[in-house]
C-alpha cells in the first residue's frame, strides 16, 4: 500500500472526536472539581491528574490503533480470547480486593488496573469474529448458545471476584451483537423473557419487605429456593413431555408448547441461582431506587443524595466547584459512580442537556458505522462497540437520577478510572478503524 | 472473509435491525432527558432547599432573657445564670438502630433522665430547621466533662451555653412572676412567625408570659457550613445575627412588702393585695400555696412539677386575681353607697334588728342583736338586719346596677392573665343562669355579699381603692416600666389610668370612709385590726360558704385621714386640692375558711400594716399590736 492509500483509507470522524474529546475533558474538570472540597470532604485531591495522564495514555492508544487494521484484530480472536481469559483467572489469583471485590491487578510501581474493563473489548472482538464465521447459522439455537457460552465463560469468572455490575453489562452487549447478526427474535425475546423472569423475581421478594408490605404467601414461596425449583423441574418436566410428542407427533403445536414451558424452565432455574447468589444487600441496592425514602441512610443514600445533587442544578447550575453536594461530600463515589451527577449539579439542565446530546451523537455515529461498515466483522465490532457505550450511558445516568439500580458501572469519558477510560478509548479508537477504512480495498 | 452483506434480503433484514435497535437509545435518552428537566427545573427549587438543609447548620445564639425588678429597681426579682444544656442532632446519631437505642440509653443514663423523655424532644418537634434538639438544660459541669472527653462515643450529642432562668427569691412572688419552659410544639406552630424557634424559652405564666414579647429579646444565629460528616466545612462561619437581650421589666411590687405579707400569711391557704389607690400600683399579691419554679425550670426535673399539678389546693391557681369567692359583709358598702346615691333611704333612717328579721314565714338571722340602727352603724357593726330591709326598699337590680358601677362583676384589668370576673347577680342574670324567678330571699343574700355574687380580691381592694380615691377607681397594675438591658432607656413607662369614676358624691364617699374608721375604732375589727403606728380604716366579712367554715376577708387602708382634705372637688391624684394621699396604701386579704373575718383576715392585714407602717420587722409589729390592744382594753374598762 502506498502512502496515498493510506491517506485515503483514514476519513477521519472529526465529529465523533470532537464529541469523546470534549466529553474527556469535561470529564477531568469535573473529577478536579469533585476534588476540591474542603477538609474532609475532598476524597482524591489528585485524582484529576492521574485522570490527566490515563486520557494522554488513552490517545496514545487511540492513535496507535488506528495504525493496525481492525481486520487483522479478528485473526489473532482465538489469541485475544484465551489472553483475556487468563488475565481474569490471574486477577482471581494475585487481584487486590477494592471495595470488596478483588478485580484489581496491581503492577510495579503501584500501577493498577481492572482487567474486566479491557476484557469488555476483547470479548467484543471474539464475538464479532465467532458470528462472522457463523453467519446465518446463528439463526439455530445451537450458535447463539454457543454464542452465550463465550461470553458466559469471563463473565463468570468476573462474577467470581464478585464484581456483580460489570458482569451484568456484558449481557446488554452480547445480546446487542447477537441480534445484528440476524438472531432470530424468537431466540432473543426468549432470552429477554428468561433474564426477565430470573432477575425480577428474587428482587421482588426483596422489595416487598423492603416497603414493610404484607408479604403474601405467594412471594414467601418465591424466596423459597427450593420450592422455585420444584416449579422449574415441573415446568422442566411439562417441556420434556411436548418434546417427546412433538418427536412422535411432528407436530408444530408441541414444539411451541414445548419452547414456552422451557423458556419459564430456565427463567426458573436461573432465578433461583440468582436467588441464592445474591446476598440481601446486593438486592437491596439493586431495587432501593424504586423507592430510595424506605432506607434513607441505608442503601437509599446515595441515589437520594444523587438526585438532590442533580435536581438542586436547576436550569444553569451552580457553577464549577459550586456544587454542596459534591463539595461537602454528601454525594459518595462522586468521581466515579455519580460523576454526572456533579456534572449536573454544576452546571445545571443545560450542562445535562449538552451531555446527553454529545453521547447521543456519538451513538448515533455508531450506528452509523455499522451501516457503513465494509464488512460484516467491522460491523458486529462496531455494535458492539456501540452497545457497550450505550448501556452504560443509560445505566450510569439512569442510576444518578433514580431510574436504573445502583450498579457501580462508569459513564464512559467522564467517571474517573483508568481502565475503563482507556477500554472506552479503544472502544472508540475500533469505531474510528471500521469507519476509516470503510472505503479501503 | 464474508463481505457483507451477502443478499439483498439479508441488507434489508440488517437495516430493519438497526431501526428496531435504534429506538433503544432514542426512546432512553429522551426519557432522561425528561426526567432531567423534572429533577432540576420542575422539582428544582424543592431539591435546592435540600441541598441547603442537607449543608446548613444554624446554631442559635440565645438572648438573655430580662432581668425583673421590684419597684426599687435594687432588688432583682428574675434574672438568669449560664448553664450548659445537652443538644443532640439526630441527623448524626449512629445509622444502625441497635447503636443508636444504646447511645440513647447511655445518653440518659448519664444526664439522668428517661430514655423515651431523649425520643420525645427528638420526635416531637418534627421539622427543625435547625436540626438540634435540647433533651437537657442545667447540666452538672463533670457530665459536660465527661462528655466532652468520651464524645467519640456519643455521635450526634453535642453541648452549648445557655443562659437559665433563675429566681433568687424562690418562691417569692411565683404567681405573678410565673415561669419559664423551653417552648412546646403548640407555642411554636401558633409563633412561628414571631421569631420564635424550637430552642426558645418562653414565659409559660405570669409576668414572664404576659411581657413574654419584652423579655425574651432577640435569638441571634450562627450559620455554619457543614459537610456529610457534620463536620465545619468552610472557615466562614456566618454570624447571621448577634442576639438581642430582652428588655428589663420593673414591677410595681415593693419586694419587702411581698415578702412580709407572704410571711404574715404563712401557711395558710388565702391570698392578700397590697396596692396604692392613688394610682393603682400593686404592691404585693400574695398567694398561698406558692410553688418555686427554680425547682422545674431545667428540662429533664419533672417530679417536683407533677407533685404540683396534683396538689387540690391548685398551687399554680394565683387567688388574687384567679380565685371566685363570695364577698360577705364588704359587699355591704356597695350597698350603703346605693343607699346614699340613690336617695331613696336617708342615711339617719333607722332600721331595726332583732338578732335578724322575719321575712314572711322565715327568719333571716344577723349576727348579733343590734336593736335600731342608721346606715353609718350599720356598716360599724355589720348588721345584717339593716342591709336586708334597706336592699328590700332598694330592690335588687338597683343594688346590681351600683355593684357593676363600682366595678365587681368586671375584671379590674390588670396586667396579669387568667383574671376572672366574678359575679353580679340581677333578676335577669338569675332568669338566664339559673332559669329561675328572683325571690326576695334572692334581695336579702345579696345584700349581705351572700348567694350568687362572687368577687375576687383585687377587685375587693379596687373597691377599697375606690373609697380611698373619693369614688375614682385607678387600674391595677403590676408592670411600672420596660426598660432597654442595652442602652438603660425607658421604652415603656405605665402612666395611672383612671378605670371607674363612680360618679358618686364625695360626700357619700367619705360618709362611707369615716364609717369603715368606725369599724376598726370600735366596730367588728376593733380588736382584730388594731394598729398601733398609724391610723387604718377597714370592712371585715365572714363569707360562708355552704357547710364549710368560713372564708375569713378584711379590707382596709391607712392612713385614714378622714374628710378633712377633701374640698368637694373630684381630684383623686390630689394635685388640686394639695391633699397627699400617695402614702396611703390598701390592703385586702381573704384566708380560705378562716373563720370570721376579724378573726384571722383582720389581725394579718393589721400585722403587715403595722411592719409597714411602723416601719418595724414583724415581732415589733406584733408587740405594737398588742400594746394597742392593751389600751383599748384599758380605755373600754374606764
Amino acid at each position: 500500500m502506498g502512502k496515498t492509500d493510506t491517506q485515503r483509507e483514514f476519513r477521519f470522524d472529526y465529529g465523533l472526536l470532537l464529541s469523546f474529546i470534549v466529553l474527556t475533558v469535561l470529564g477531568i474538570l469535573t473529577i478536579y472539581s469533585a476534588g476540591t472540597g474542603g477538609g474532609t470532604a475532598g476524597a482524591g485531591e489528585n485524582e484529576y491528574v492521574k485522570q490527566i495522564y490515563w486520557a494522554v495514555t488513552g490517545l496514545v492508544v487511540f492513535i496507535l490503533l488506528l495504525f493496525i487494521n481492525y481486520q487483522k484484530l479478528g485473526e489473532y480472536a482465538v489469541f485475544i480470547y484465551i489472553g483475556c481469559l487468563l488475565l481474569l483467572i490471574f486477577t482471581l489469583i494475585i487481584g487486590k480486593r477494592v471495595r470488596g471485590a478483588k478485580s484489581w491487578i496491581t503492577l510495579f510501581g503501584g500501577f493498577g488496573f481492572q482487567p474486566s474493563e479491557f476484557v469488555k473489548i476483547g470479548v467484543i472482538i471474539v464475538l464479532a469474529r465467532y458470528l462472522d464465521r457463523i453467519g446465518e447459522e446463528i439463526k439455530t439455537i445451537k450458535h447463539v448458545c454457543i454464542s452465550l457460552l463465550i461470553t458466559l465463560v469471563p463473565m463468570g469468572l468476573i462474577l467470581l471476584q464478585p464484581d456483580f455490575g460489570t458482569a451484568l453489562v456484558y449481557i446488554p452487549i452480547v445480546l446487542t451483537m447477537l441480534f445484528f447478526s440476524g438472531m432470530k427474535y424468537a431466540h432473543l425475546i426468549s432470552i429477554l423473557i428468561i433474564l426477565g423472569i430470573a432477575i425480577v423475581l428474587p428482587l421482588l421478594v426483596t422489595f416487598s419487605s423492603l416497603t414493610g408490605s404484607e408479604s403474601i404467601a405467594f412471594l414467601k414461596t418465591l424466596d423459597d429456593t427450593k420450592a422455585v425449583l420444584l416449579v422449574a423441574s415441573v415446568f422442566g418436566a411439562l417441556s420434556f413431555v411436548f418434546f417427546v410428542l412433538y418427536k412422535v407427533t411432528k407436530k408444530d403445536i408441541f414444539f411451541k408448547a414445548m419452547s414456552i414451558f422451557l423458556i419459564f424452565f430456565a427463567g426458573l432455574a436461573l432465578a433461583a441461582v440468582l436467588g441464592r447468589f445474591l446476598k440481601s444487600y446486593q438486592r437491596k441496592r439493586l431495587i432501593v431506587f424504586l423507592k430510595p425514602s424506605i432506607d434513607p441512610y441505608g442503601s437509599g443514600y446515595n441515589i437520594i443524595q444523587s438526585k438532590i445533587a442533580v435536581g438542586a442544578g436547576g436550569l444553569f447550575g451552580k457553577g464549577l466547584f459550586g456544587g454542596t453536594q459534591s463539595q461537602l461530600g454528601f454525594l459518595p463515589e462522586r468521581s466515579t459512580d455519580f460523576i454526572f451527577s456533579i456534572f449536573a449539579e454544576e452546571w445545571g439542565f443545560v450542562g445535562s442537556f449538552f451531555i446527553i446530546v454529545l453521547y447521543g451523537a456519538f451513538v448515533f455515529r455508531g450506528i452509523m458505522i455499522m451501516l457503513g461498515a465494509k464488512d460484516r466483522f467491522g460491523s458486529l465490532v462496531a455494535s458492539g462497540v456501540t452497545g457497550m457505550f450505550l448501556f452504560h450511558i443509560i445505566i450510569n445516568i439512569g442510576m444518578t437520577i433514580g431510574l436504573m439500580p445502583i450498579t457501580g458501572i462508569p459513564l464512559p469519558f467522564l467517571s474517573y478510572g483508568g481502565s475503563f477510560l482507556i477500554t472506552s478509548m479503544v472502544g472508540a479508537s475500533l469505531l474510528f478503524n471500521i469507519a476509516s477504512r470503510r472505503y479501503a480495498r | 472473509m464474508a463481505v457483507l452483506p451477502a443478499d439483498a434480503k439479508t441488507k434489508e433484514d440488517y437495516k430493519r435491525r438497526i431501526y428496531i435497535f435504534s429506538i433503544l437509545p432514542v426512546l432512553s435518552f429522551i426519557l432522561i432527558v425528561v426526567v432531567l428537566f423534572i429533577l432540576q427545573i420542575v422539582q428544582g427549587p424543592d431539591y435546592e432547599l435540600r441541598a441547603k438543609t442537607n449543608r446548613e447548620q444554624f446554631s442559635i445564639l440565645p438572648a438573655i432573657r430580662g432581668v425583673i425588678y421590684d419597684r426599687s429597681e435594687k432588688s432583682i426579682l428574675a434574672y438568669n445564670r449560664r448553664s450548659f444544656a445537652v443538644t443532640v442532632v439526630p441527623q448524626n446519631f449512629p445509622k444502625d438502630p441497635a447503636d443508636k437505642e444504646r447511645l440513647v440509653h447511655e445518653l440518659a443514663m448519664l444526664l439522668d433522665i428517661s430514655g423515651q423523655d431523649i425520643l420525645d424532644s427528638i420526635s416531637q418537634k418534627s421539622y427543625s430547621k435547625f436540626g438540634s434538639y435540647i433533651i437537657k438544660t442545667d447540666v452538672a459541669f463533670s457530665d459536660i466533662v465527661f462528655l466532652a472527653e468520651h464524645n467519640r462515643d456519643f455521635p450526634g450529642v453535642y453541648w452549648k451555653s445557655i443562659p437559665l432562668r433563675v429566681l433568687p427569691n424562690r418562691d417569692l412572688l411565683s404567681h405573678v412572676l410565673g415561669y419559664v419552659g423551653l417552648i412546646d410544639e403548640r407555642e411554636l406552630f401558633r409563633n412561628a412567625d414571631k421569631g420564635y424557634n424550637i430552642e426558645s424559652v418562653v414565659g409559660k405564666c405570669g409576668i414572664e408570659k404576659m411581657y413574654d414579647g419584652q423579655l425574651r429579646g432577640k435569638d441571634g444565629y450562627i450559620r455554619r457550613i457543614v459537610d456529610a460528616k457534620n463536620q465545619l466545612a468552610a472557615e466562614v462561619i456566618d454570624r447571621g445575627a448577634e442576639p438581642v437581650p430582652g428588655n428589663n421589666v420593673i414591677l410595681t411590687i415593693d419586694k419587702e412588702i411581698q415578702r412580709i405579707a407572704e410571711t404574715v400569711l404563712g401557711e395558710r391557704t388565702g391570698a392578700v393585695v397590697i396596692s396604692k389607690p392613688h394610682t393603682g400600683e400593686v404592691l404585693a399579691i400574695a398567694s398561698y400555696p406558692r410553688f418555686d419554679p427554680n425547682l422545674f425550670v431545667a428540662k429533664g426535673n419533672t417530679e417536683y412539677f407533677k407533685s404540683l399539678t396534683l396538689d387540690n389546693r391548685k398551687p399554680f391557681l394565683n387567688r388574687a386575681i384567679q380565685a371566685q369567692y363570695p364577698a360577705g359583709s364588704i359587699f355591704k358598702i356597695v350597698v350603703a353607697l346605693a343607699v346614699l346615691d340613690s336617695g331613696k333611704i336617708a342615711p339617719e333612717k333607722e332600721y331595726t334588728c332583732g338578732g335578724g328579721y322575719q321575712m314572711g314565714n322565715r327568719f333571716f338571722s344577723c349576727w348579733m342583736n343590734h336593736g335600731k340602727v342608721d346606715l353609718h352603724d350599720a356598716i360599724t357593726y355589720s348588721c345584717d338586719s339593716y342591709f336586708y330591709q334597706a336592699a328590700l326598699a332598694l330592690g335588687p337590680d338597683l343594688i346590681s346596677k351600683y355593684a357593676m358601677r363600682l366595678g365587681l362583676g368586671n375584671k379590674t384589668g390588670i396586667d396579669l392573665l387568667g383574671e376572672m370576673e366574678g359575679i353580679v347577680p340581677s333578676t335577669d342574670w338569675k332568669r338566664e343562669n339559673i332559669k329561675d324567678i328572683w325571690y326576695d330571699g334572692d334581695t336579702l343574700n345579696f345584700a349581705i355579699g351572700q348567694g350568687y355574687v362572687l368577687v375576687t380580691p383585687l377587685q375587693l381592694n379596687s373597691l377599697t381603692n375606690l373609697i380611698v380615691n373619693d369614688g375614682v377607681m385607678m387600674e391595677p397594675f403590676v408592670v411600672k416600666e420596660i426598660r432597654s438591658a442595652k442602652s438603660g432607656k425607658t421604652i415603656y413607662r405605665r402612666d395611672p389610668r383612671v378605670l371607674i369614676d363612680s360618679k358618686i358624691d364625695v360626700e357619700n364617699i367619705r360618709f362611707v370612709r369615716e364609717a369603715m374608721r368606725h369599724v376598726v375604732t370600735e366596730g367588728t375589727a376593733m380588736w382584730g385590726g388594731a394598729v398601733w403606728s398609724t391610723e387604718m380604716a377597714g370592712k371585715t366579712s365572714s363569707a360562708e360558704i355552704s357547710g364549710l367554715q368560713t372564708h375569713s376577708w378584711y379590707t382596709a387602708f391607712a392612713p385614714y385621714r378622714g374628710g378633712k382634705d377633701t374640698s368637694g372637688n373630684r381630684d383623686p391624684a390630689g394635685s388640686k386640692t394639695g391633699r397627699n394621699d400617695e402614702d396611703v396604701i390598701s390592703i385586702t386579704a381573704i384566708i380560705e375558711q378562716g373563720g370570721a373575718g376579724s378573726e384571722s383576715a383582720a389581725p394579718l392585714v393589721a400585722e403587715i400594716a403595722e411592719a409597714i407602717f411602723g416601719n418595724c420587722d414583724l415581732e415589733t409589729a406584733r408587740k405594737n399590736i398588742y400594746k394597742k390592744r392593751v389600751q383599748i382594753a384599758n380605755r373600754r374598762n374606764q
